[in-house]
């Protein structure tokens, strides 16, 4: 499946009946009203969905225009959007009979969530982090291990999240017959960006549904950050095709697109090939793919969905950069007007609606995606603070 | 010109070797390749580092950091091939990743690195699935793209990947990366059987392949072998007398 001429499968050989098989038992699970049911169960007993949709009195008369609301995917169990495909996946894994399952993860908050379902689902789980990603995120480590699942360094390459990728997709091909890869973005070969999509879309069907009961029509604009652009492909997915709906998705400009320290694939980058799909990339003129940079862990990946690519190229999402200093801004006002830290991710979507809702009138509405809780980037923050002030 | 095919006329079983280009310096890494080529490889592979290798173990992945590092570029890969076609008739393919050639331009890749000898192009990450549009491009140019087999790749699509195969089929031998263990013999009987059941072109195994007792045993089965990661490595550590034994005993 293609999404304009971004996507495809380009990968080795030996994944290649891997995925085929992987997207013959999707196709087959998404219809079958079972495994909806346990996906669904899951999703309110032990996530605890649905989460709210906050009108965010405080912060709107802080920004001045329209009202702001806030899908409270923080508010998950372990703390952030990245638990909905974590179980969806694992669940897959088991109904293909495979008893181990192996996911990447950069600031580990995927690695946490894939921990937290394989031990849920008695799935035994490895996890490969790069050895830079891991000394800066020992606390998610130690959760992990605590999970029952092992950490693998990464001391490859840059040692960041791309080599963790790299590896995994290796550990893969090796162990192809009993292991699932839980891909944690709307990234790589197809069908993942499919599936991540699918169990994301969760989110925007509940802000679809909240935001009618609240104010009896559809959002003026909806927000969200990219990295990979799996909290945004999920809440956008019911809104696509209204489209009288604006949407954003917000890039993490890091230092600046110009300091070339930034993690802006589609504002910044060049089309082209990386971990079995073609998309917008960082990368150099020889097509040497380039290191990402961006204090939010999360959104540092040199490359992005597929699909956004495409909703960009046709015009249907306008992505925008957001540096550091406004995200770290909006972080601050947020927490203080409203008692909610926002994990760094988020605060980028946020610093959006900063600049957005003063340009908008009090009838309309601007729904910002907090997809994760701000806990895991206090220490970040006060690195920051310590070292700029 | 020596093609492909005549490396593998009257049943000769062919070795294959490769050269990360820019590996120790353009330089140094063109002497090892006419090294190889001394020491009587039928087949030269011509690497093009790539930043995210995802078929190759810790050798090739460093090897290629090694060539980043010393600045390679496509450009280099083009002037390495006319370098060693203008002192021998060695047939050679480049093995690359997609990113890089397509960001150079497949088009002028082929275009350019057919005139300056090379027969055919190896791209780990350009499954059967997403070839077709290359494939038109390449066969302007006389270029072939080399297909791969893996052991785990079904009967139905080894007869799809065969079907219009040219040069020579690369079965990889593991379920794994390169340089890593070593294939087993019955898997790689196996696999040969299955794709000689639907094509003519010879098929050689690659991937884990370290010995020259390894050379004799699957020779039985394949009509050559590619050994790469042992001999870098054997390289790095000065031992080159060795892996001119392996060569031509």
């Amino acid at each position: 499946m293609k999404y304009g001429e971004y996507g495809g499968q380009y990968i080795s050989e030996i994944l290649m009946e891997a995925v085929i098989e992987l997207e013959e038992t999707f196709t087959k699970l998404k219809e079958d009203r079972t495994f909806i049911e346990s996906f669904q169960y899951y999703m309110k007993q032990y996530v605890g969905r649905e989460n709210p949709l906050y009108y965010a009195e405080n912060f709107s008369k802080k920004c001045g225009g329209a009202k702001v609301y806030l899908k409270r995917e923080d508010l998950n169990h372990t703390g952030a959007h990245k638990i909905n495909n974590a179980i969806g996946q694992a669940l897959i894994a088991k109904h293909m009979g495979k008893e181990k399952v192996i996911a990447e993860t950069g600031a580990g908050q995927h690695g946490v969530a894939t921990a937290t379902a394989s031990a849920l689902l008695g799935l035994k789980c490895k996890v490969f982090m790069g050895e830079e990603d891991m000394r800066r995120q020992k606390l998610n480590v130690f959760k992990m291990e605590l999970l029952g699942t092992e950490v693998v360094p990464v001391t490859s390459g840059s040692r960041v999240l791309k080599d963790a990728t790299n590896e995994a997709l290796k550990y893969w091909a090796a162990n192809i017959e009993d292991t699932h890869y839980i891909i944690g973005s709307a990234i790589g070969p197809a069908p993942y960006p499919k599936i991540v999509k699918y169990f994301q879309r969760i989110i925007g069907r509940e802000t679809m549904a909240q935001h009618f009961e609240q104010e009896g029509k559809n959002p003026t604009a909806i927000i969200a950050c990219v990295g990979g652009g799996s909290n945004a492909i999920g809440m956008f997915e019911p809104f696509i095709d209204l489209k009288e709906v604006k949407l954003f998705g917000i890039e993490a400009s890091g230092k600046g697109i110009d300091s070339g320290e930034h993690a802006c694939s589609i504002n910044g980058g060049r089309i082209g090939i990386l971990h079995g799909t073609k998309t917008y990339l960082l990368q150099d003129e020889d097509g040497q793919i380039e290191e990402a940079y961006s204090i939010s862990a999360g959104l540092d990946y040199p490359g992005i969905g597929p699909e956004h690519s495409h909703l960009n190229d046709i015009g249907r999402v306008k992505y925008y950069p957001i540096s550091d200093r406004e995200a770290l801004e909006a972080f601050d006002i947020l927490c203080k007007c409203e008692g909610i830290i926002p994990a760094l991710e988020s605060a980028h979507a946020v610093a959006y609606a900063l600049k957005l809702a003063p340009q908008m009138s009090p009838e309309e509405t601007i729904v910002v995606n907090l997809s994760g809780r701000g806990d895991k980037d206090v220490e970040t923050i006060k690195e920051y603070y310590d070292e700029n002030n | 010109m020596k093609t492909i095919n005549t490396v593998f006329e009257n049943n000769k079983k062919a070795l294959i070797s490769y050269v990360m280009v820019g590996d120790g310096g353009f330089e140094a890494s063109l002497d090892y390749a006419r090294f190889l080529i001394d020491s009587g490889i039928d087949l030269l592979e011509l690497g093009m580092p790539f930043s995210d290798p995802a078929a190759d173990g810790e050798t090739i992945l460093n090897a290629g950091l090694r060539a980043l590092k010393a600045k390679t570029t496509f450009k280099d890969v083009i002037r390495f091939a006319e370098t060693i076609h203008a002192e021998t008739d060695m047939p050679m393919v480049v093995m690359t990743y997609l990113n890089p050639i397509y960001q150079f331009g497949f088009e002028k890749a082929c275009e350019l690195l057919s005139k300056a000898g090379v027969q055919g192009v190896i791209i780990p990450d350009l499954p059967h699935e997403e070839s077709a549009e290359f494939k038109r491009i390449a066969d302007r140019y006389e270029m072939n793209i080399i297909p791969l087999i893996a052991l785990t790749t079904s009967e139905n699509r080894v007869k799809e990947i065969v079907k219009e195969s040219k040069g020579f089929i690369y079965l990889v031998a593991v379920k794994g990366i390169t340089g890593t263990q070593r294939p087993d013999l019955k898997e790689v009987t196996f696999m040969t059987d299955k794709i000689k059941k639907y094509t003519q072109t010879p098929v050689v195994a690659g991937f884990g392949i370290r010995s020259r007792e390894d050379i004799n045993d699957f020779n039985q089965v394949v009509d050559g072998v590619v050994i790469a990661s042992r001999f870098i490595d054997l390289r790095e550590s000065g031992r080159l007398a060795e892996i001119k034994n392996i060569i031509n005993i």
